[in-house]
Order: structure tokens, then C-alpha cells, then sequence
């Protein structure tokens, strides 16, 4: 029983739970993370832009702007960056300044920014990276004057260069977080992948369960039935079914029952005015001499069918013993050479009718009277149906569970015809359709296949190459009560 | 019922994938492009309020700059001494700051001073200034320096358009747009 197949039930739906907490989980996290990144970074944006634009209103601006007024402004300015310190650069015509007079032109100011700063009267931004990668925010604000009521551009545009190192450094943190986060969240939701799939899964395996101990034939297995779902609606009809299905079953054997007890209680009842039968005909044959010969020929043969009549009677009630499970072993060890001997001899077939090939010095445990029925039955059948001679061959063989005793009879006949072997151990199966009556009760081997079954050992029956019909016992040395 | 399989299959490695690519294409700051983001500073700069303004081209001569010019409050100049200071060119700290002239070194003569004049200022039209030199020659900033220090200053509390009357030519009306 695999109780977790490679993509079963259970794996599907921890999959399924797994993918649904993973995509949930995920989006969560990427919509979640893009508004929180990009609301620190407006923040930022708008905090420099405004903080740069107001600083430049607070200067004073004379025109036309020399170097060293320029240079003052700017560093003026650099003091005051926010939210993070900034770099300033100023320009005025070719005039170009910054707070690190080492490098007046800034190396992130894009000509984009700075065209667009120069030709409008408007502050802009753009967000660049350097050639190492880092994040800067640069930002171009221009300096306008109020001139006869209007605005006019003064030249001079002032540039503020900052880093978003600590920007960077927050959103890291954030994948970091959602990452970090996202390996517990998948473990956690493994439990109500397992709850769920428990749920689902135990209905499901009570069933097959049930399904089997059915097919072993414990017909009244049931299934709780637990809530009032899907599932729930499958146990309730299985359980139904059982039910018909056991029932149908008693009925049945209720009936066979009845049938054999039939069977039985006839045979019971015919036994006793049969002895008296068989009492007076015994008598009257006696005296048949003394009769005329029509009568005597009559007296004879209701004499014989008496006897045969007394047989069959014997017979069903062997049988219906092995059908009321009524038939026990008396199990004795016996020399099995000598037990065959003994049923040749008592049946007069000790002649060369019958070649044997006993080994010396094997005991077996059975029961005594039932393996001569046996015997009788087999090695009758043979010379009856088949033609001597009939070869009885015993030996042993070692089996999976212990010694086993086989013993094979062959007759020299015609054998048995394909179409009659199916049928050759059932009950008054007749081989020779045309021949409606025979010596035996009809019941001779089924009666020898239920002693057989009860030593717990096969009979099998057959055609050899060579011709002729062959019936093999195969039954356990030690058979066991 | 295998088709169907794998067609499910199918959509939900792609749904996975396009949940991984969305993940990580919205990592990390990313570089944009230019955005406007409010307007300018305005910025006190001393005695630019009701004083004449001149235009120099700036250092590097790609436009022309004002440079206030003040000698009181309230005080409008004249036409003929507005032309002198600006046929002059930079002086003093507008010279120092680099900036220069495009216009030509034209000395104006009390006898050319009839000639420079300003027509009255029509809302339409704006004003016409007559000035003692050919101005077909003229370069785009040299014009410029001459539209926008008469249409800036001339007028008070305005900004007009000027049409250039030279010796030779009268140029059409323009506006003053310091950038080229």
C-alpha cells in the first residue's frame, strides 16, 4: 500500500496549497514592496527639490553674476542639503562652480537635465546611476527674477547631486524582508495543506479500506459516515451497497442452505426402509434359485439397484457432511505403501489390472478411511472409464511449507475429452452423455476432491502425451486438522 | 484528459514565471528620465526692481543675459542713454563675469540721437525703435540684445515686442527670448 504516490492525491494538494500561498504571497509582496519603494522615493524627490528651491529663493542673486558671488551661493547652499547631504553645482553662462572645487561639472548631471532646466522655467529631477551603480537623485532648479511684473531668467541654474545610498539600503531591506519572509510563510502554509489533504484523504482511504475487507468477504463492513459533504454522500452509498449486497448474499446462502439440508434430511430418510430394502432382497436372492428364471432375473436386478441405490443414498450423505462443513479428519500416521496395498487388496485389484511403484518407508499423517476413499475412487474410476493397466505412482516432494505427497494414477484409455475436463469433478456430471447410467453414484470424485481438500491438498486431472487420462494428488505429508 | 493536463500544467508554470519576472523586474531604484517638478526659483536680485535691464551675450555666447542696470529708484531712462550704455557693452562686473557684445562699437552722436527713438507702445503691435546704424547685418544675438533690452526696459510695468528701425531696414517685430 503506497500511501504517498509520486503525484497522488495528497502531493497534488500540498502542491496546489503550496502554488496558491506562493502567488498570493508574492503579489503581496511585490505590490506591497513597489508602493512603499516608491513612496520613499517621492518623498525624497520632493523633500530635495523643494528644500533645493527654497534654499535658492533665500539668495540673493547679483547680476551679472561673477565667479567668486557664484562660488559663495553654492557653497552657501551645500550646507543645507536635505534630507541627505548634497553636492551643489552652480552655472551661469560658461561659469561652472560646485561645493568640491576639485570637480565643477558633476560626472551624473545628464545634458538632458540640464537642457531642460535651461530652456524652461521649471525645477526638474532625474534619478541616474554612476558607472558604479550607485543611485543618485540630481535635481536643476533655475534662478528667475521678478523684472517690471514679469519673471525672467537671471542664467544662473543651480544643481543639486544626491545620493540614494540610504534609499537603496531601505529597499534592499525590504526584498530582503519579503524574501526572508516568504520561506516561513510557504512552511506554515504546509499545515493546512496537510490539514486539508487529511480531510480529504481519510474518507477516502477508510473507503479502500472498506472496499477490501468487502472483498475478502466481510459483508458487513460499514463506513462511518462524517459530515455532510461530497465525500460524506460516497460513504452513505457504499454503505448502502453493502448492505444490498449482504443481504442478497444471506438470501443466497440461505437458500443453498436450505437446498443441501434438503439434500441431507432425504438421504437420512431414505436410509432406514433402504437397509430394510437391502435386508429383504439379500434374503430373497438367497432363495432365487428355487424361483423360475424371469423371476429370479427380476429379484436380481432389483437386488442391484437396491445396492446402488443404497450406495448413492451413502454418497449424498458423505456429501452433504463435506457441505455442512460436518466432515472431520481422524488423522493416524500410516505407512502410505501399505495403505495402498490394503485398498488394492480389499478392492481384489491386486492383479496386474494395476502396476504400482510404492516407495518403502514413507509415512504420512492423514486420516486412513478417507485416503482409501480416495484411492478406491481414483484407481475404480480409472479401470472403469479408462482401460487397464492404471500405474499408481507415490513419491514425495519438498514443498514451500513442508513435505508434500504426491501420488499420481494413469490409466491406458482413450483419456478424457477436452470439453468434459472443466467438468469432470462436478457433481453427477455424466462423461458419456449417452451413457445415462453407470455403476458409479456419479458423486465419486467430487466426494474424492472434498476428502482431498479436506488433507488440505489439490487434485488435478488431465491427458498424458502417450494417451490416456491421468489424476494427480498433491497433498501435504503432515496434514493438519 | 493528458492534453488538458498539460495545458493546465502549462498555464500555471507560466502564471509562476510571470509572478517571478514581475517580482524581480520591480527590485532596486531605477534610473528615469528627466521630470519636471515645480517651478523655478525666483531670486532677489538688488535693483533689478523698475530699473532698466541690458543684454550681453553670456560667456559661453549661446544667449543673452539680463544684467540690471540701476542709478535710482523709480527712474526710467531714456531711449538715446539706454542705447549708449548698451552700444557700450559690458563694464566693470558684467565685464569680469565674461560677458560680451554683439552688437557693433557705434558711438551715437547727439546728431544721431534724433534718429533713436521709441514709437508709443501699442498693445498689438508694440514699439518700433529707430537706431542710427544698418541693421540687415545684424547677427540673431545682437538682435536679440536690442529686442529685449527696449522691450523689457522701454516700457514700464510690460513686456513688448519690438520692431527694429535701422538706417538701411526696419526688422519685424519680435519678442525677447533670451535663449537662442
Amino acid at each position: 500500500m503506497r500511501r504517498i504516490a509520486p503525484l497522488g492525491l495528497r502531493t497534488r494538494l500540498i502542491a496546489a496549497f503550496l502554488l496558491v500561498a506562493a502567488i498570493s504571497a508574492g503579489t503581496t509582496a511585490a505590490l506591497t514592496y513597489q508602493q512603499a519603494r516608491n513612496a520613499i522615493l517621492k518623498q525624497t524627490q520632493d523633500t530635495a527639490v523643494s528644500t533645493l528651491r527654497d534654499q535658492v529663493e533665500q539668495q540673493e542673486v547679483r547680476l551679472p553674476l561673477e565667479q567668486q558671488e557664484l562660488q559663495r551661493i553654492v557653497i552657501e547652499l551645500g550646507k543645507r542639503g536635505k534630507p541627505h547631504p548634497w553636492i551643489i553645482f552652480g552655472e551661469y553662462g560658461g561659469t561652472r562652480v560646485s561645493t568640491n572645487p576639485g570637480t565643477p561639472t558633476s560626472t551624473v548631471i545628464t545634458d538632458s537635465l540640464r537642457d531642460r532646466v535651461r530652456n524652461n522655467q521649471y525645477a526638474a529631477f532625474q534619478r541616474v546611476e554612476d558607472q558604479r551603480g550607485n543611485p543618485w537623485l540630481t535635481i536643476g532648479v533655475p534662478a528667475v527674477f521678478e523684472h517690471n511684473g514679469y519673471t525672467e531668467a537671471t542664467g544662473v541654474v543651480f544643481y543639486a547631486s544626491v545620493p540614494l545610498s540610504t534609499e537603496k539600503q531601505t529597499v534592499e531591506a525590504m526584498v530582503e524582508a519579503a524574501q526572508q519572509g516568504a520561506v516561513p510563510g510557504l512552511a506554515i502554509a504546509v499545515v493546512p495543506a496537510l490539514l486539508a489533504a487529511r480531510s480529504v484523504l481519510r474518507p477516502v482511504r477508510d473507503m479502500r479500506r472498506a472496499a477490501q475487507k468487502l472483498g475478502r468477504g466481510r459483508l458487513d463492513t460499514r463506513i462511518e459516515v462524517r459530515g455532510a459533504d461530497e465525500l460524506a454522500g460516497l460513504a452513505r452509498t457504499f454503505n448502502e451497497t453493502a448492505r444490498a449486497l449482504e443481504q442478497s448474499v444471506r438470501e443466497l446462502q440461505e437458500a443453498e442452505t436450505r437446498a443441501r439440508r434438503f439434500a441431507s434430511d432425504v438421504s437420512h430418510e431414505l436410509r432406514t426402509p433402504l437397509a430394510g430394502m437391502l435386508a429383504v432382497t439379500e434374503v430373497l436372492d438367497e432363495d432365487a434359485a428355487r424361483l423360475d428364471a424371469d423371476t429370479a432375473k427380476a429379484l436380481h436386478l432389483v437386488s442391484a439397484e437396491t445396492g446402488k441405490l443404497a450406495v448413492l443414498v451413502e454418497d449424498l450423505m458423505e456429501i452433504s457432511r463435506f457441505d455442512a462443513r460436518a466432515a472431520e479428519l481422524n488423522l493416524d500416521d500410516v505407512d502410505i505403501a501399505e495403505a495402498v496395498r490394503k485398498t488394492l487388496e480389499r478392492r481384489h485389484w491386486d492383479d496386474d489390472r494395476v502396476v504400482t511403484e510404492l516407495p518403502d518407508g514413507v509415512r504420512a499423517r492423514l486420516d486412513p478411511r478417507r485416503f482409501d476413499v480416495v484411492l478406491a475412487n481414483l484407481v475404480g474410476n480409472a479401470l472403469r472409464h479408462g482401460g487397464a493397466p492404471v500405474h499408481v505412482t507415490v513419491s514425495t516432494a519438498s514443498g514451500g511449507d513442508g513435505e508434500r505427497l504426491l501420488i499420481d494414477v494413469a490409466d491406458s484409455g482413450p483419456g478424457i475429452a477436452p470439453e468434459v475436463l472443466p467438468h469432470i469433478f462436478d457433481r453427477f456430471f455424466k462423461a458419456d452423455a449417452a451413457r445415462t447410467r453407470s455403476a458409479g453414484s456419479g458423486l465419486g470424485l467430487a466426494i474424492t476432491l472434498e476428502n482431498v481438500r479436506l488433507h488440505g491438498g489439490t487434485l488435478r486431472a488431465g491427458n498424458r502425451p502417450e494417451g490416456g487420462a491421468f489424476f494427480t494428488l498433491d497433498m501435504p505429508l503432515e496434514a493438519r486438522a | 484528459m493528458t492534453g488538458r493536463t498539460t495545458r493546465s500544467r502549462a498555464t500555471a508554470a507560466a502564471a509562476a514565471l510571470t509572478g517571478c519576472a514581475l517580482l524581480l523586474a520591480g527590485c532596486g531604484i531605477k534610473r528615469t528620465g528627466v521630470i519636471e517638478s515645480g517651478h523655478a526659483a525666483t531670486v532677489k536680485v538688488p535693483g533689478s526692481k523698475n530699473a532698466a535691464t541690458l543684454y550681453f551675450v553670456s560667456k559661453d555666447g549661446d544667449r543673452v543675459v539680463p544684467v540690471p542696470f540701476s542709478i535710482g529708484t523709480d527712474y526710467m531712462l531714456a531711449p538715446v542713454p539706454l542705447l549708449r550704455i548698451l552700444l557700450d557693452g559690458p563694464t566693470g562686473p558684467a565685464s569680469a563675469a565674461g560677458l560680451t557684445t554683439a552688437l557693433p562699437k557705434v558711438s551715437v552722436s547727439d546728431a544721431d540721437s534724433e534718429r533713436v527713438a521709441v514709437s508709443k507702445y501699442q498693445p498689438d503691435k508694440g514699439i518700433t525703435v529707430g537706431v542710427p546704424f544698418p541693421v540687415a547685418g545684424l547677427s540673431d544675438l545682437a538682435r536679440k540684445q536690442l529686442v529685449c533690452t527696449f522691450g523689457v526696459s522701454a516700457v514700464r510695468d510690460t513686456v513688448t515686442p519690438v520692431a527694429i528701425q535701422g538706417t538701411d531696414t526696419t526688422l519685424p517685430a519680435t519678442d525677447c527670448n533670451p535663449r537662442r
